[in-house]
This record gives C-alpha cells, structure tokens and sequence, in this order.
C-alpha cells in the first residue's frame, strides 16, 4: 500500500463511520458500503450532489491538506430520503428538500471530525455545494475515490478526494 | 421534568430541513405552541414581538451556525434583556467542541444537542432543562 493510500484511507473512514450513523439516526437506514474504486472523470453519477470543500492540517506530517467529500444520489433515492428525513411525502425535486443533502454532509463533517482530530486531522470547511454535477475544481486527472452505498431507499455514492500537495 | 404542552417554544434554524425535523420531532412529543425563525436576527424580532405582546417566548431551540446573527450571538442577545434573561435555550450544534461548548456554557447556555439526534435524545435534552 502506498503512503497516499495509507494517507487516504485514515482520512476516509471518519466519514465512512459518520455517514453510517447520520444515516441510522436521522433518515433511519442502515448503510452498506460497497467497495471503493478509483473515479474515471469527475462527473457524479448521481443527480443530485452535494460537496464539501475540506482543507486542515495532518498534524503528526504538518503538511496541509485539501479535501472535497460529496454524497450522490439518484433523484429517486434523494426523493425516497428526504420523505424520510421530513416524514412526509416528497414526490418531486423543490425547495421543500433541496437543502436536505447539504445537511446531511455538514451533520457527517460535523460527526467525522473528533475521529479526524483524534488522528491528527484538524479541519475547517471552506464550502459547501448544492446540486453541483462534479468536483468543480479538480483537474479530470485528479484521484477521487467513489464508494458505491446501498440503503433501504436505493443507491447512492459517497466521493472522496484528498491530497497534501495540490492546490484545489 | 418536561416543561407543559403548551409551553410556547421558538426554533431559530436557516435551514429549512431542519426546522421542519425539529418542528416534526416536537409535535411527536406533544408540543404545539410552535413558531420558527430563520435566524437569529429575524428571532430577535419575533422575541422583541412576542415580549411586548405581553406573551415571551418560553424555550428558544436554536442552531448554533447561521448567516446573519448566529446561535451564539442570539444568545448573548436575549441573555442581556430581562424579558428573556432566564429563557430555556437549547443549543443545535453539528460538533461537540469543547471549547464551543464552554463559550455558550458561559453565556447561559441551558443545554446542548449535537446533530445528528433522534425524537428521544431530543426529548431527553429538553427534560434536563430546568423550566
């Protein structure tokens, strides 16, 4: 294993374990992580994402780090969660759910990050992006990993990309 | 002790999703007096409002990050005006920080929640309140 995958893999499951409990608490679904892979491209196959511009520093490297997380969803998935989360019925994409994926990754952030800290990660969001279609930012030739999830409502995939030497 | 069912209650969110949730979880626990505010400066109207109507808001659900005027500033706001000075405040935070939580310890903070949270921690966190 080489040190960025040693690297990235330590950086990923925080949101891995959060995303699990966010997703048990508030949208009462277990999550079941499929294998991850290296992305081919940029474009989410989802339709609806939601990004988070991460950067910190890896203190035990003090070398600063960039990150992006972003969850993708299937419009039908998104719908069938947010019905969910608001536990009422939601038939179509509007303003009475668009903001619930934003949430959702702020709360796995927000849950992630006393495991981050606890291995060295201090973190700060930059940004956060609704309902974009990719890792604006990212040269195409740039190392995401997608993590394919299942849950009670459909599929939807995880995407992590982290680096200590590029700027984003 | 759970304060009355018809304790009159404001949440303070920016973000839809989550007032509507917290508004769901609240009505599940039996509590109908309910009105929402999208932050806290539009909060500090309602509360002014509801004071010179002669009907205070009784417990304030807050979250902590928010444009405008944050939960944090909100609550120093209502702490310094003698209509609210001892107003239950819950505190909605995405992280337990220690060091947040000392800073709104010490500015009368009455409890805290940390997102993501069930009906039931709600509810627990409300009844350690003193009403």
């Amino acid at each position: 294993m080489s040190s960025y995958t040693k690297q990235f893999t330590i950086f990923s499951k925080p949101f891995i374990d959060a995303a699990k409990d966010v997703f048990e608490t508030m949208v009462f679904t277990s999550l079941k992580t499929g294998k991850p892979i290296v992305k081919k491209g940029l474009q989410s196959k989802g339709e609806v994402s939601t990004y988070l511009k991460i950067s910190g520093v890896h203190n035990p490297t003090k070398k600063n780090y960039l990150a992006m997380l972003s969850i993708s969803w299937p419009k039908e998935t998104y719908l069938k969660l947010s019905s969910a989360m608001l536990m009422e019925e939601i038939t179509q994409y509007n303003d009475e759910c668009s903001d619930i994926g934003e949430e959702i990754i702020k709360m796995i952030l927000g849950n992630a990050k006393k495991d981050l800290t606890g291995l060295g990660f201090s973190s700060y969001v930059d940004e956060s992006i609704n309902n974009q279609n990719n890792m604006q930012g990212l040269s195409k030739d740039s190392h995401v990993i997608e993590i394919p999830i299942e849950c009670s409502y459909g599929k939807m995939f995880m995407e992590i990309y982290y680096t200590d030497a590029l700027e984003l | 002790m759970p304060p009355k069912a018809d304790i009159k209650i404001l949440i303070v969110d920016d973000k839809q999703t989550m007032r509507k949730i917290i508004k769901g979880m609240l009505r599940d626990l039996g509590y109908s007096d309910i009105t929402i505010s999208n932050n806290g400066a539009l909060a500090w109207t309602e509360l002014q409002e509801a004071s010179q109507n002669g009907k205070p808001f009784e417990f304030i659900i807050s979250d902590w990050s928010m444009p405008e005027m944050n939960g944090l500033e909100l609550l120093k706001k209502i702490r310094s005006d003698d209509a609210y000075k001892t107003t239950p405040f819950l505190m909605i935070t995405a992280e337990a920080e220690q060091s947040k939580v000392l800073v709104a310890v010490k500015a009368g903070v009455s409890n805290f929640i940390v997102k993501p949270f069930t009906t039931k921690i709600l509810s627990e966190k409300i009844n350690k309140i003193n009403f």
